[in-house]
């Protein structure tokens, strides 16, 4: 095991289960405010030196596309797999594997993230209202306001360093403080669709990410290396959660972190209205208890759910029902433009760009919700390849044609892909709960993820797809074909689950993140959303993890934290 | 490109020559030690020969190597015996690989490189380990087999998987699968289960495309047949003037503007034509 930060603490005022974007603010925050913090984490460490103040941390990342196939640090799906449905009436599952994983390591799921961190809009905390009943949707106003959040944005953007370019995008909210550092260099592809969104009057925008585009926070300017979304970064330039707060938590003296330390269930009083420990696996496979005075889920929201479940049959905490429920992923509609040059999309950040002109407004047949869109480059041969043998599949194989495919690379080297990550609604249906039979390594029941898509974000793909065709063609595109998601999403943005709410009766958490029926945990991640909005969640995630935690600190004035 | 050179059949026809009958990677990669307690020889030479019979099937020769040159059979037995050596050869270790340099302080690619940290295999945990050993050994091999033996059926290890589709493979014919011509072969090769097909065609991807401390990919020739510069870091495409403060680009590979001379590979109208079949299967648009 690795205990990275305090090791002689023994003692902790509160336990955080995750350190990824969920798990690593609120570990800042507290320590910041002198609180003594665990945190456990299942994954392992991969940044040497991550506690050590005199030196930056040494990434064991790479440009290597073999390293990230083999799961170097996605569950691996032989010893911990997910299982699917779309309904009850599928029967237990009708698919064993990835499930829209992400990855556990020191850092969460935002390292291997390309870290575009988009803000919501003030409609997105009110789609409850504004939407008002829909049939077979679950819509509910966020029990914070865009106004109350947005500090928190600022906040959280100056920590972890984004890049961004201030007063082109018309449809963002209000700011605060400007971007933290200009945008980097466009992607030769993302320069094509830029000016064929501008002819047909669209707003096209850098996409902000926290990717530095200059030296900051001792960190070095992004060099655009090209393996960004899905890989961890050599060079930390990449602001991810672990070299950024859960670093300075790390370095205050006050934080204490366990990597490969699986929590597999919380210990409740007889009341079951308190947190008393957690049982834990560590590296060598042996079980421990570890316990503090409070208690924050953060490991991402089909875990923290699946964890309750463990805790308890009928869930922990769960007097509303609610837990695991009103899960959402995005629903991501797809184009990709196949230009006659080479654009050369493996160079960058993966995303230079986006729009926002497809997120669309509550009730607005013209424009109804879907969600930003992702101006995107490719990625690496290996996955090229996979899509030409996809192709052969019904074709039949050909391997002269396969090599000269890779040779002449329209799938790779003459590609821009569009993707929108559309507004899901949330629906009760839709939800986690434990998988009767399948078992991970330690002989657990790994999370069941029953979902199906809601005819509301159907209609927004039937709505905008063509449009993204004909974007493609004002682009100068040779070819634009659709690639809609497979049933199975691969999003990684996952959201619900333990909604945050005022009514105990149908949340689970409290507006302050505290759980309704247990008064020492929390829950910090995506798990609180209570709708999914149109944009890249990490951001929210950590801004609301943020919100959490200064109202850990500050019960009732979490803005002091920030202050 | 300017760090890539791009390497002809011809050239590694040379390579394989003057180090031996076979293509192999020079040395044990750096901090692996063998356990001593087997050989790293799983395959026997007809094997390999097969191998890389095979693995030209997917990726056929020309002026430019096919799979078999580029490393197949290397690739995939190093990766089926990675456990004979500590650490165990999965994970490539990072952040750098030494084929290309640091940028200096003016936004221009200096002539320091750093080392090749890929070769520093790194450590497995309990639960990589573990997966890795069912992926390769089977349930059979493992002790306690798969978790989930019971609900799903054991895992077939790819060891047996390879040997299968060799013994298969070996079997349909009377002389060696090196010495069949390119159609006989691709005829046994497409007779092959699918699935075992499958499989196989993975491995020769991910020996031709993949980094070359994992065995294939010989001297990064499959990165040049694909006129792709590989691994970037910690050089990249943008590169950052601390003077000045702001980026520059590399001339030879661009990022925001078209590539310098002409294409490498125009697309072919079979190529045209394949994406023409794509649109009209899928409801795009060409314009």
């Amino acid at each position: 095991m690795t205990i990275l930060g305090n090791a002689s603490l023994s003692k902790f005022d509160v336990l955080v289960i995750g350190s990824g974007a969920g798990g690593a603010p609120v570990a800042d925050m507290l320590c910041k405010n002198g609180q003594k913090v665990l945190v456990l984490e299942a994954g392992r460490n991969w940044f040497d030196g991550l506690d050590d103040p005199t030196r930056q941390p040494v990434s064991r990342f790479s440009n290597d596309e073999v390293k990230m196939g083999r799961h170097f640090i996605s569950p691996d799906p032989v010893v911990d797999p997910r299982t699917w449905r779309t309904a009850p009436s599928d029967g237990d599952r009708t698919f064993v594997g990835d499930v829209n994983a992400l990855p556990k390591t020191v850092g969460g799921g935002a390292v291997h993230a390309d870290l575009k961190t988009p803000r919501f809009i003030p409609q997105d905390f009110q789609l409850g209202t504004l939407l008002g009943p829909i049939q077979g949707a679950n819509f509910a106003d966020w029990p914070v306001t865009f106004d109350q959040i947005e500090p928190f944005y600022a906040y959280t953007e100056k920590a972890i360093g984004v890049q961004g370019t201030d007063g082109l995008n018309p449809f963002d909210g209000k700011r605060s403080t400007p971007f933290p550092m200009a945008a980097g260099v466009p992607m030769y592809c993302a320069v094509k669709v830029v000016d064929g969104a501008k002819s047909l009057g669209y707003h096209p925008y850098p996409f902000p990410g926290a990717i530095n585009t200059r030296p900051y926070d001792d960190r070095p300017a992004c060099v655009d290396c090209g393996f960004c979304s899905g890989y961890g970064c050599p060079s930390n330039a990449k602001g991810s959660p672990a070299v950024t707060m859960l670093r300075k938590a790390l370095l205050s003296g006050n934080c204490q972190l366990l990597s490969e330390t699986k929590v597999t269930r919380l210990l409740l009083n007889g009341a079951k209205n308190a947190v008393v420990g957690v049982e834990a696996i560590g590296p060598d496979g042996t079980k421990a208890t570890y316990t503090a005075d409070r208690y924050v889920l953060a490991a991402s929201p089909i875990e923290d759910a699946r964890l309750l479940f463990l805790t308890d049959p009928a869930g922990a905490g769960n007097s509303s029902g609610s837990v695991g429920r009103n899960l959402t992923f995005h629903l991501e509609t797809n184009a990709v433009g196949i230009f006659s040059e080479r654009v050369h999309g493996h160079r960058g950040r993966t995303v230079s760009h986006c729009m926002s002109d497809f997120r669309g407004a509550p009730n607005d047949p013209m424009h109804p919700l879907g969600g930003i869109v992702e101006i995107s480059g490719s990625e690496t041969l290996i996955s090229e390849a996979q899509y030409y043998l996809y192709i052969m599949k019904v074709l039949g194989f050909d391997g002269a044609r396969l090599k000269a495919m890779m040779r002449q690379s329209p799938g790779r080297d003459r590609i821009v892909a569009l993707s929108m990550k559309g507004e899901d609604a949330p629906q009760l249906t839709n939800r986690v709960d434990l998988d009767p039979a399948v078992r991970d390594l330690d002989g657990l029941p790994v999370a069941r993820c029953t979902y199906a898509n809601h005819a509301l974000e159907l209609a927004s793909r039937n709505f905008y797809l063509p449009k993204m065709l004909d974007l493609l063609g004002a682009s100068k595109a040779s070819y634009a074909i659709p690639a809609p998601i497979d049933t199975i999403p691969g999003s990684a943005h996952i959201m619900g689950t333990l909604r945050f709410g005022p009514d105990p009766k149908t949340s689970v958490c409290d507006p302050t993140g505290r759980f309704h029926d247990i008064g020492n945990l929390y829950a910090s991640d995506g798990s609180l959303f209570p709708t999914s909005s149109g944009f890249n969640p990490t951001l929210t995630v950590m801004a609301l993890s943020t919100f959490v935690a200064a109202g850990m600190v500050f019960p009732g004035a979490p803005q002091k934290g920030i202050s | 490109m300017t760090f890539i050179r791009f390497v002809t059949r011809r050239d590694l026809l040379k390579w394989a020559g003057a180090t031996g009958a076979a293509v192999t990677l020079p040395v044990l990669p750096l901090g692996c030690k063998s356990s001593g307690t087997t050989s790293s020889a799983f395959f026997s030479p007809a094997e390999k020969n097969a191998i890389g019979a095979l693995a030209d099937a997917v990726i056929p020769p020309d002026d430019t190597p096919g799979g078999a040159l580029l490393g197949a059979a290397d690739y995939i037995e190093q990766l089926l015996t990675a456990f004979d050596v500590t650490p165990p050869m999965i994970f490539a270790g990072g952040p750098y690989s030494g084929r290309q340099p640091f940028v200096d302080g003016n936004g221009a690619p200096s002539t320091n490189f750093p080392p090749d940290d890929f070769l520093t295999f790194l450590p497995l945990d309990r639960v990589t380990e573990r997966a890795w050993r069912l992926r390769i050994y089977g349930s059979s091999g493992v002790d306690g087999g798969g978790p989930n033996d019971a609900v799903l059926g054991p895992i077939q290890g790819l060891r047996d998987q390879v040997k299968s589709l060799l013994a298969t493979a070996m079997g349909l014919s009377t002389t060696p699968l090196e010495t069949l011509d390119p159609s006989t072969l691709k005829s046994i090769f497409l007779s092959i289960d699918p699935a075992l097909r499958g499989v196989f065609i993975d491995l020769v991807l991910e020996s031709s495309f993949g980094a070359p401390e994992y065995g294939g990919n010989k001297a990064a020739a499959g990165w040049a047949l694909c006129n792709y510069e590989g691994d970037s870091q910690p050089l990249g495409y943008s590169l950052f003037d601390v003077a000045t403060g702001t980026y520059k680009e590399r001339p030879d590979a661009p990022m925001s503007t078209a590539n310098p001379g002409p294409d490498p590979a125009p697309m072919d109208a079979a190529t045209k034509s394949l994406i023409l079949t794509v649109v009209g299967v899928t409801g795009g648009k060409s314009f």
